[in-house]
């Protein structure tokens, strides 16, 4: 029964998380500038303006960025200039340097050159690619050269969603050549690389739509909670005594099933609202916790509510408790949901289905209990057997979770 | 995992940096757009288009495409510009798509695959070669040289064995002591091969050089500071080499001498591991410009990894876990790298970030492996020490 999902090896990676950051980036994306010259894009470049007064060479590299503009799509391309002066020749003096006037006087035969190493196919046939403008532009590692294009397809559908790309610059002359691609497509980013080994590629927008990734994520949020036995565990040792009631130092079944339901609506909601708002804070960076710390204090927080339901402490605010654990259990949601990678794009997006999705998981779970712990709970069976039994199993399961993880010791067999 | 972390790091990149770079179109005719050479005065554009020339007229001449790739590769090391060995491999492409490899090309290939961190192909290429040709030293020498940076240092002696025969003495023994240095033996290599370094002074500039650094390795992991840093001295009093430099920055960081460090590197930032080093000892003084080599670092780890590669994967452990602070995501790196190599840089830092992490367990494998084959490094010794339970 050992947990799915590794979060034991120290430390959280998230520091880059810095949270004064992440609300300037949020700010700056939702600001204006991210519909149209999207993020990934931007931070491709983003080095460039750090530029070094001699720059440090790395292997050959050019980046293209698809887009929709209007009714086109739009294509940027920046290509090294050293790669063009090896390719066909720019340094017309010889002389080591390569001043606009060479760079220009090449304009037409580097975008000839360029452009036919790269074709968009549809089941109508090939694309044709027409210049537009040429720039310059300085990256890391020197300048490049920038080439605009509109992509224009044969067919009826000017944007096409199912084609594939064939891109072979350079690739005669440096095998090490790589073509860095990024599609934007409705406010997401579809990277890929090109390689002598990878010349013609497959996409397929239609699997990037906003509902598929909604689903994605969902079914992310519903599958964590069911492997994350001691989520699961947590709410049940919670859920167990809400059929009853205590009275005089013993447990009693409920009368009817409204205090039953009333019982577990205060706690799941509780939990709900808990771990929402500290998966939120984890996830957009506000917060930062240690994964061994908050995996210790989840084992901690099923020990202590199993714990209560054998000698009880807290009677009727249950839902205290629920909140107050809820907010540690939000930051291991928060480090499952990181470990699945956000698309940054639609982090709000994904953060809200994959809440959802852990909702769902939570509900079915509970579906499942409340009509037969209702239906039990006048028996000896459940009041001790269940109850009692099931809490002290619960007990010492999250014991030895909790000496695991917060000892770094290996108890289960693995 | 590892593309939201590039995510994140390009989006602190873009964001500390300020404001975004845009294309632009330039003025004026006379602008300089790129300076083709890195060394001052330098122009290897005129001998890089003849070379492409020459092969281009004769597209089928072996001896002149081993000449230009060689060439090529050279440059790679001059100019520091991974781009030549891309040019080098397309230059000897024709032969790899042959049955029959001529051992020639599958050495230089390997060079170029090892160069690339690309290991486990490198071999197989040797192991071709040396099919077909049982005298070819350099490969059996590339050979030794790759299985000593696995860690299979007994394959790697196995290598040296017939230098014996088609080498030199020097080249010969450096090749043994360097791994049987770290298998058990490294006094007795050491003595060794100060006598034949003693005896051989006229050998060639490159050879005597790597020597005498493999010696300044030794006495370094023996902990005889004194002995090693007049190793290193000595090597880089007789000629210039990467590597040489970045293995004494590491001895002068390891003694605290960071002004040292600074004074050997300040002019070598464009070599990400020697800027790596010049950022290590720029922390050790508080110097003011240690956050824009920083910079400099994290933006060429990213290009790195936006292109898939693996090559920089120990030097960005150390950056991580001694520039960065961020020992979760150092560890996993040095995990990662310490699959594909196992100097005993990588030891080190693999043993550093799990004492960093608090996940010492995981380090299980470096102290087996450092016991397994008896490595005598006094650095690792202290580190085995406090990862051990």
């Amino acid at each position: 029964m050992k947990r799915n999902y590794d979060t034991r090896h120290c430390e959280p990676s998230k520091k880059a998380w810095q949270s004064h950051n992440v609300m300037r980036l949020l700010r700056r994306c939702f600001a204006s500038p991210c519909n149209d010259t999207i993020m990934l894009f931007l931070s491709l470049f983003a080095f460039l303006c750090l530029a070094l007064p001699a720059c440090a060479h790395k292997p050959s590299d050019s980046y293209i960025t698809l887009k929709r503009v209007n009714n086109n799509i739009q294509g940027q391309w920046d290509i090294a200039v050293r790669d063009l002066e090896y390719a066909i020749g720019i340094d017309k003096n010889n002389d080591g340097i390569i001043t606009w006037r060479e760079l220009r006087d090449n304009h037409k035969r580097i975008a000839e050159y360029a452009l036919s190493h790269f074709k968009m196919k549809t089941s109508d046939g090939y694309c044709i690619n027409h210049l537009t403008e040429q720039l310059v532009d300085n990256h890391s590692d020197g300048a490049y050269t920038i080439l605009r294009f509109l992509i224009d397809c044969p067919g009826k559908d000017k944007i096409p969603k199912v084609f594939d790309l064939d891109y072979s610059l350079f690739f005669d002359i440096d095998p090490q050549h790589r073509g860095l691609l990024s599609i934007q497509h409705k406010g997401k980013t579809l990277t890929s690389i090109f390689s002598p080994d990878k010349q013609v590629q497959h996409f397929d927008l239609n699997k990037l739509t906003f509902l598929r990734q909604f689903f994605d994520f969902c079914a992310e949020g519903i599958w964590h909670i069911w492997i994350g036995f001691d989520h699961i565990l947590f709410l049940l040792a919670l859920l167990l005594p809400s059929v009853l009631i205590r009275k005089n130092n013993q447990w009693e079944p409920v009368n009817n099933f409204k205090s039953a339901f009333r019982s577990v609506f205060e706690v799941v909601t509780a939990f709900t609202l808990a771990h929402s708002v500290t998966l939120s804070l984890a996830v957009l960076g506000f917060i930062q916790l240690p994964s061994r710390l908050v995996e210790s204090l989840i084992a901690a927080s099923v020990i202590l509510a199993a714990v209560n339901n054998i000698f009880p402490v807290l009677k009727d605010g249950r839902w205290i408790a629920a909140y107050c654990f809820g907010l540690i259990h939000g930051f291991g949601f928060a480090s499952a949901l990181m470990d699945i990678g956000l698309p940054k794009e639609s982090l709000l997006v994904s953060l809200f289905s994959f809440n959802l999705g852990v909702e769902i998981g939570q509900m079915a779970i509970v579906l499942a209990f409340l009509p037969i712990a209702y239906k039990l709970r006048s028996s000896l069976i459940y009041q001790k057997v269940v109850l009692i039994g099931g809490s002290v199993a619960i007990t010492i399961l999250a014991f030895i979770w909790f000496v695991e993880r917060a000892f770094n010791m290996s108890i289960w067999p693995s | 995992m590892k593309k939201i972390i590039v995510l994140f790091l390009l989006f602190i990149l873009q964001i500390k940096s300020g404001s975004y770079a845009k294309p632009y179109l330039p003025q004026n005719d006379s602008q300089i757009i790129e300076r083709l050479s890195t060394k001052v005065g330098g122009n290897p554009s005129a001998e890089v288009r003849n070379l492409r020339s020459e092969i281009g007229k004769n597209p089928k001449d072996l001896k002149l495409a081993l000449k230009i790739a060689k060439r090529f590769i050279e440059l790679s090391r001059i100019e520091s510009d991974p781009r030549y060995l891309g040019y080098a491999e397309s230059v000897i492409s024709n032969w790899l798509k042959m049955e029959a490899i001529p051992p020639e090309i599958l050495v230089l290939h390997a060079t170029i695959r090892q160069s690339n961190h690309d290991f486990d192909g490198a071999l197989k290429d040797l192991d071709k070669a040396l099919k077909e040709d049982e005298t070819n030293s350099q490969a059996w020498l590339t050979k030794a040289t790759i299985l000593q940076t696995q860690g299979a240092y007994v394959e790697a002696k196995r290598s040296c064995v017939p230098l014996l025969r088609l080498s030199d003495e020097l080249t010969t023994i450096s090749c043994i002591s360097s791994a049987a240095s770290l298998n058990g033996d490294a006094l007795k290599s050491y003595n060794t091969l100060k006598s034949v370094v003693e005896k051989s002074k006229d050998a060639p500039v490159q050879e005597r050089l790597w020597a005498i650094t493999v010696l300044a390795e030794i006495a370094a992991r023996r902990g005889e500071d004194k002995l090693a840093e007049n190793h290193f001295k000595e090597a880089l009093s007789i000629g210039y080499d990467n590597y040489t430099l970045s293995a004494y920055s590491d001895f002068l960081l390891k003694k605290h001498k960071a002004e040292e460090v600074v004074s050997l590197l300040s002019d070598k930032t464009r070599i990400d591991n020697l800027l790596l080093r010049l950022a290590l000892a720029k922390k050790i003084l508080n110097a003011s410009d240690l956050s824009k080599h920083i910079k400099d670092l994290q933006s060429r780890f990213i290009a790195s990894h936006l292109r898939g590669d693996n090559v920089h994967q120990r030097e960005e452990a150390i950056f991580e876990l001694k520039l960065k602070n961020n020992s979760s995501r150092a560890l996993e790196l040095a995990r990662k790298n310490w699959k594909i190599q196992r100097e005993s840089l990588d030891a080190k830092i693999f043993l550093e970030s799990a004492i960093a992490c608090g996940d010492k367990a995981s380090a299980k494998q470096v102290v087996e492996f450092i016991e397994k084959n008896k490595l005598e490094n006094v650095e690792l010794t202290k580190l085995v020490q406090k990862v051990k339970p």
